[in-house]
């Protein structure tokens, strides 16, 4: 069990043992005033985590800790788990090996910590595409690759599917790309406006 | 191993957001979680927190929107004041609109900013971490979103047992 702490200053703040509700506070030791709500979860004790009983007999054991008695399976690969073994996402039941390579795979949602977003690294190429000058159509043309790819597939874990900044991304990288095209072309085939004259000395 | 079902059904929007020049963050609640969405450069970063998790909210209010005001009223100043001696001396058209166009932007920033309301921090405690959560920066929206999750946070929780404040263990 862990004290309410002065976002401030850490020091402890003086909320009563066991109360479940908000309240405001002044901090005894910086005179902040903070506003807590407090959780029964905050007076409970954290339980110390299972380690798995030993095999006895007949029973079948763990995969990886031989000696500990089998508790499931796992959902994925079948091998069986000991207690200390299995994690719990959301109603699977998985082995830690499983878990480690759903992740990986982007197939465990509950655990993601991050997703690439194609549509904002679209953006971003595009934007370095103006720094490029003559250069620009091969951020151009990437940023346009990105963006088409960020408008197919999904986005956010939540859903929001960014498809305004694909949109710019597209706009973006078509504009870059025709430009400096055109302007490549104007100066290797001799054609367009004349950018440099000589001057009479 | 099964993949995740399609997860629009599974987040909704909170109020409260964070906006700057290379951040940007919003918070979202599914059944047994909130979750901080942090837009990064090239992607989002997420940090979860479990409702039979949260132990405390502390909401701490800032100074930040003041300091944030003083720094766009010193920009707008800066294209105010050359505006107005230019407007009294010789007004070069493209210079003058120039000017009056960035005082406008500093301004709508400004004004932008002190409509938002007063600005704190808002922190979510757990046995593990305590962590601020930047999409709570201002007062209002904080309020409300802890009354939102109060009840399901609660729900969360509500199979754990009567306690012994005393010692912190669960009551015979």
């Amino acid at each position: 069990m862990s004290a309410v702490r002065c976002p401030s200053c850490l020091a402890e703040l003086p909320v009563v043992d066991g109360a479940v509700g908000a309240e405001t506070l002044t901090c005894g030791r910086c005179r902040a005033t903070v506003e807590v709500e407090t959780f029964p979860a905050q007076w409970r004790k954290v339980q110390p985590g299972r380690t798995g009983e030993l095999v006895t007999g007949e029973e079948a054991a763990c995969f990886v800790h031989t000696d500990r008695r089998a508790e499931a399976a796992c959902d994925a690969c079948g091998r069986f788990m000991c207690a200390l073994c299995e994690v719990r996402v959301g109603e699977q039941r998985l082995c830690v090996a499983c878990l480690e390579s759903g992740r990986r795979a982007g197939r465990l949602a509950q655990v993601e910590r991050g997703r690439t977003i194609f549509a904002l690294v679209a953006l971003r190429v595009a934007l370095f595409g103006l720094l490029l000058g003559p250069f620009g159509p091969v951020a151009g043309m990437s940023a346009i690759v990105l963006a088409v790819v960020g408008l197919l597939k999904p986005a956010s874990l939540t859903d929001r599917r960014y498809h305004g900044s694909a949109i710019v991304a597209l706009l973006l990288g078509g504009a870059l790309t025709l430009g400096w095209l055109w302007w490549w072309l104007t100066v290797f085939t001799g054609s367009g406006t004349t950018v440099f004259t000589e001057v009479e000395p | 191993m099964r993949r995740e079902s399609s997860p629009s059904a599974t987040y909704t929007r909170l109020p409260g957001r964070r906006f700057g020049l290379m951040q940007r963050a919003t918070l979202w609640a599914a059944a047994d979680h909130v979750l901080v969405v942090n837009e990064t450069m090239t992607g989002e970063a997420y940090r979860r927190f479990f409702f039979r998790d949260i132990r405390a909210i502390t909401i701490h209010p800032t100074g930040r929107r003041e300091r944030t005001s003083l720094v766009l009223v010193v920009f707008a100043l800066l294209n105010l004041v050359p505006l107005l001696f230019l407007m009294a001396d010789d007004p070069d058209v493209r210079a003058v609109s120039l000017l009056a166009g960035g005082t406008l932007v500093w301004v709508a920033l400004l004004v932008a900013n002190l409509l938002r309301g007063p600005s704190c921090e808002t922190r979510f405690s757990t046995a593990a971490h305590d962590d601020v959560v930047a999409p709570l920066s201002r007062l209002a929206p904080a309020r409300r979103v802890v009354a939102m999750l109060r009840p399901r946070i609660l729900a969360a929780q509500a199979e754990l047992a009567p306690l012994s404040p005393a010692t912190g263990d669960a009551a015979p």
